[in-house]
């Protein structure tokens, strides 16, 4: 109670002692002393200023704790010769500039405590009339932990792009190099097979001797166009993979454009690439009401001529292929697009893994052919870097629907 | 001699194995023209350029099979030069690749390259290579030399 009556006195002392010149009611006094505690257990920093001239009359222990100066230190000085306010203050525009409002607020204030620390709150000021004179209130708020999560967070976005670019270039360049010695390996195993008909042609005109033809003939003939035939198979497995990622991997190099994309163009010229496909398995696409989105023109093409390349590829055997295609605008400004079938359908367990490169489901179906296995993968990418989303829902033996939101608009 | 009558072919190539590759199809081709290989960029420049000895003979004819990626000096800057330079823009120039870049194919387009082949060259890809123009008032490819096409071997 001690420290109470001093700060007390301190502040009636600075208010011009006017009151405690009159005598005060019981009640007056048990109000005052309400407010005092009010003042004293806030959680936020409280300067009281002289309104004419800026000299602060009161500061509660918040204050005194987070700026770390003294009680002595601040009361009497003026805000702007307190070593904390002196850059923000230093040429009283702001003063003036609150003096004249009535009352100012900023966001983002650096402050600088006694022992060097570099705060940031947010300070809001009132100037208030308290028995005929103004009054300035000051409330500080430490901001301090906020803000600097908030630079941590910028700076681990920022290191995640960099990551991100430094994983995309990487992949590029990787990939791109590998194709240098897999093009020996393909031209040369290409020489190889040529020289070795050419060897079994003139060997077989030769006069060997009888064991040792056989063992030739055994040689050219069966044991190594059998190597030829795994080395070729290999590299051209290889190429293809190879050739899938630099696709994957040039995606992240071109720059999405955005413009007002009409649904109905885009689906009326996808739809015409697959129309004999589609006659031919007796297949039908039902398009209702698309509403525009805000995206890639191109890559809005690309991407729902893959999901309705996958619905005939992976439809159900005798049972005829209907592929649904809707649209809605959400109401979190996207436009979420609806692509469903009543296919062959995906098993839960491998719904996450439709979209890993390199996929390719209903692998035991004898029916279905595959492609690279690149489809979905190139997909997601897409719709991501479009700033959309895509997901999927399905039931095997019924069904697989496709969710891509797109944004409406710029 | 007969091969002074052929166009030469420059092969730019800085991967040993590639530039091997590409010969054997030329030969396998039917192509009995003279070869010179380059390892990077800059030698080949300097061969065209006329900076290094022996260098190109304006008199005779040439043939450019240029890889995109090499040390020193890319394929796509010697191309730009070549093609820049009035000296030589007539010389065919077939870019050689390892990927379907669409990016480098529209780069090489745009600076004039006669032809974009990704390694290694297919036997078929030939024919049309050896059907390329060698430049004003020239009639004879260096296809020429592959009319005798039964030497190739089987």
């Amino acid at each position: 109670m001690k420290d109470n009556d001093k700060k007390e006195h301190l502040g009636t002392d600075s208010s011009g002692g006017s009151e405690s010149s009159k005598p005060k009611s019981g009640e007056l006094r048990e109000s005052e002393l309400r407010y005092r505690r009010l003042f004293e257990a806030a959680q936020d920093g409280i300067l009281i200023l002289d309104a004419e001239t800026g000299t602060i009359s009161d500061a509660n222990p918040f204050i005194i704790d987070l700026l770390g100066f003294s009680h002595e230190q601040l009361a009497g000085k003026r805000l702007w010769e307190i070593g904390a306010f002196r850059d923000i203050f230093a040429s009283q525009e702001k003063f003036k500039e609150l003096q004249s409002l009535g009352y100012v607020r900023y966001e983002g204030l650096p402050l600088i405590a006694a022992d060097g620390r570099k705060l940031f709150v947010e300070f809001v000021s009132n100037v208030y009339e308290v028995e005929g004179a103004k009054v300035i209130q000051c409330n500080i708020r430490d901001n301090t932990a906020r803000r600097e999560a908030e630079l941590e967070k910028d700076r681990l976005n920022e290191k995640i792009i960099e990551k991100n670019e430094e994983i995309e270039s990487f992949l590029y360049v990787t990939t791109h190099d590998l194709r240098t010695p897999l093009v020996n390996i393909q031209g040369f195993s290409r020489n190889l097979a040529k020289d070795l008909k050419k060897l079994y042609t003139l060997l077989s005109k030769a006069d060997l001797p009888e064991g040792i033809k056989e063992r030739v003939r055994t040689l050219l003939t069966d044991d190594l166009p059998e190597s030829m035939g795994f080395i070729t198979g290999g590299v051209l497995k290889m190429n293809m993979m190879i050739g899938a990622l630099l696709k994957i991997a040039r995606l992240g190099r071109i720059a999405p454009t955005s413009a007002s994309v009409d649904m109905d163009a885009v689906l009326k010229d996808v739809l015409g690439t697959f129309a004999y496909q589609l006659e031919k398995i007796g297949g039908v696409v039902n398009i209702l009401d698309l509403p525009r989105c805000s995206s890639d023109t191109e890559v809005v093409s690309q991407v729902f001529a893959l999901l309705i390349d996958n619905a005939i590829k992976y439809r159900k055997k005798g049972r005829r292929l209907e592929i649904t295609i809707e649209g809605k605008v959400t109401e979190d400004g996207l436009v979420r697009y609806m692509v469903s079938d009543n296919g062959l359908g995906i098993e839960d367990a491998e719904l996450e893994k439709i979209w890993q490169v390199f996929y390719s489901g209903h692998t035991a179906d004898p029916g279905v052919e595959h492609g690279e296995g690149i489809g979905l993968t190139i997909a997601k990418r897409m719709v991501e870097r479009n700033g959309g989303r895509i997901r999927v829902e399905s039931k095997e033996g019924v069904g697989t629907k496709f969710i891509i939101d797109l944004p409406a608009r710029k | 001699m007969r091969s002074d009558s052929l166009a030469t072919i420059l092969i730019a190539e800085d991967n040993d194995g590639h530039s091997r590759l590409l010969q054997r199809g030329l030969k396998d081709a039917g192509a009995q023209n003279p070869v010179i290989r380059f390892r990077d960029g800059v030698e080949a420049w300097d061969f065209i350029s006329g900076k290094s000895e022996p260098c190109l003979d304006p008199a005779k004819r040439y043939l450019l099979f240029l890889d995109i990626r090499m040390p020193n000096m890319d394929g796509i800057e010697v191309l730009r030069r070549l093609k820049a330079d009035r000296r030589f823009r007539h010389i065919p120039v077939i870019m050689l690749t390892t990927s379907d870049d669409p990016e480098e194919l529209r780069r090489c387009r745009e600076l004039g390259c006669d032809k974009f082949s990704i390694k290694p060259i297919a036997v078929e890809e030939f024919a049309q290579i050896f059907g390329l123009p060698l430049g004003p008032g020239s009639e004879i490819s260096p296809a020429a030399a592959a009319e005798n096409k039964d030497s190739a071997p089987a």
